[in-house]
């Protein structure tokens, strides 16, 4: 038997969210305005820690996504410290994973940390989720986001036109998928 | 102006508030036609009672992102399926479209497209959306067909995203951007030309009514139409062709074409010298107008825009 930790890459590990000390961390970054723009399309608000806190209660208490959405953080195997954001969301149906990743300080980026938190994140969607594909959507101008996936053997398969408003302009969402062949033969 | 009619209303069908109380029993029962079910989602479909049917549409259809309305046929008060907005992002202007027929007794009989149609008319004239998407599984032809219709633009495919009955099947992305909403194929915008006839033994006295009496300049007629003959010319950017036809009494139809002009009693006294008779119309608000015969017999109206 294989009993590799397949939460922990060279220098990442891949854990749960922590509602009681993440909010803190998290409020610092949602108030970096290119964390907002590179990490999701929706219109984002600086957010507090303690409207963070809430919001995580308010999850825990309805376990209503439990099932779909895998919402982990990205930590320093080194020191625990949190650095980013992973979300896997599962269409067991269909077997598609959506997936969301962002590092969370400027300071923190082009370490290489995304890279070894994707290759952590896909082995966790085709080794032990057993699903078939991964989609990401990612907006037209986060162009460092499209050149990461595509070099981790993403294929651009839509562009959604004009889907976004940001900047003062429009942008479309770029969609990539990673098929699970083309993962194993980039294995 | 504003006209205070429904949007949400066609001729046959409308859209109205979901009902859970209302339709959890029709939605239990669509929800056990499997087949069907397929068409409509990705994931695996699960028969439900009416009491899960209820809770599943309290769950999704009363959320802030989600818009969604029960489609109605106005004549018996049938509710046939549901239609919506889902992924509803405010600060882009931006949504995704879904839809169902859930009965299958009520397919192809065009309520789908009717339904679209509202949806779309109230998303960009009403919410004022700038884009419209939708998804939607590209071995589904004949849904793919109706919004290719509608003017909705292929933006790409996601690659082999479920696998059904032992083969890949791919979801289309589509989208509608609000300026190509309605499509140019849904409405002829205006009229190019009009054909008079008369036969080849009037043509010479043909041209000399229509292009010398009515002063209409003569336009260039193709050469692979010239040992036709006939002739044709401008009027308002548009075109009359007057062409040949023989064994035709012209005098017994009641078409007609309307020229528009100022100076109506002018033009009566021009057309009774030359000959033409004429007779006043029905009076109609807004314009004076008279008819007439040309000298081959079409019947013709001359019409002229007045104040109040």
């Amino acid at each position: 038997m294989n009993d590799a930790n397949i939460y922990e890459g060279e220098r990442l590990r891949l854990t749960a969210l922590d509602p009681v000390n993440d909010p803190e961390v998290e409020a610092v970054w949602s108030h970096t305005p290119d964390f907002l723009a590179l990490f999701n399309v929706e219109l984002q608000r600086p957010t507090s820690a303690h409207q963070l806190k809430k919001r995580y209660e308010e999850r825990e208490k309805n376990h209503e996504d439990d099932a779909y959405e895998f919402d982990l953080r990205i930590r320093l195997r080194a020191d625990d410290r949190l650095v980013g954001v992973l979300v896997i969301w599962a269409e067991w149906g269909a077997g598609n994973a959506w997936l969301r990743l962002g590092i969370g300080l400027p300071a923190d980026r082009r370490h290489g940390y995304g890279r070894e938190a994707l290759a952590l994140g896909l082995r966790y969607i085709f080794d032990e989720m057993n699903l078939r594909r991964v989609t990401v959507g990612v907006p037209g101008y986060n162009e460092a986001a499209l050149a990461f996936f595509a070099a981790a053997g993403f294929k651009v398969e839509a562009r959604q036109r004009e889907a976004l408003f940001r900047f003062g302009r429009r942008w479309d969402e770029v969609n990539l998928g990673l098929l699970r062949a083309e993962w194993e033969a980039a294995r | 102006m504003i006209t205070f009619s429904d949007q949400l209303t066609s001729d046959r069908i409308r859209l109205i508030a979901i009902d859970a109380e209302r339709d959890g029993d029709l939605m239990a029962r669509w929800s056990k036609d499997a087949g069907m079910m397929r068409l409509f989602d990705s994931d695996v479909p699960r028969p439900r009672v009416a009491r899960q049917s209820r809770a599943d549409t309290e769950k999704w259809a009363y959320r802030d992102t989600a818009i969604e309305w029960a489609i109605q046929v106005i004549d018996g008060g049938a509710v046939i399926g549901r239609i919506g907005l889902h992924r509803y992002r405010t600060s882009h202007r931006a949504a995704d479209l879904h839809v169902g027929i859930g009965d299958r007794a009520h397919w192809s009989k065009g309520y789908g497209r009717e339904a679209v149609t509202l949806l779309l008319n109230h998303a960009f004239g009403e919410m004022d959306l700038h884009r419209v998407g939708l998804i939607v599984f590209a071995a589904n032809e004949r849904a793919v067909a109706l919004y290719r219709k509608l003017g909705f633009v292929e933006e790409g495919r996601w690659r082999q995203f479920l696998r059904r009955d032992g083969a890949d099947q791919d979801i289309l992305v589509m989208g509608l951007l609000r300026h190509e909403w309605p499509p140019a194929i849904a409405q002829v915008h205006r009229i190019h030309h009009v054909q008079v006839c008369v036969s080849s033994a009037e043509l010479e006295r043909a041209r000399a009514f229509y292009l010398d009496l009515l002063g209409l300049p003569e336009i260039h007629k193709p050469e692979s139409l010239k040992d036709r003959g006939g002739f044709w010319a401008e009027v308002g950017g548009q075109q009359l062709h007057v062409s040949t036809e023989e064994g035709v009494d012209r005098t017994r139809t009641k078409a007609h074409i309307a020229w528009q002009v100022r100076a109506l009693s002018d033009w009566r006294a021009k057309l009774e010298a030359a000959g033409c008779a004429t007779l006043d119309s029905i009076p109609i608000p807004g314009y004076d107008r008279f008819e007439a015969r040309d000298p081959f017999g079409n019947r013709i109206e001359f019409i002229q825009a007045v104040a109040g």
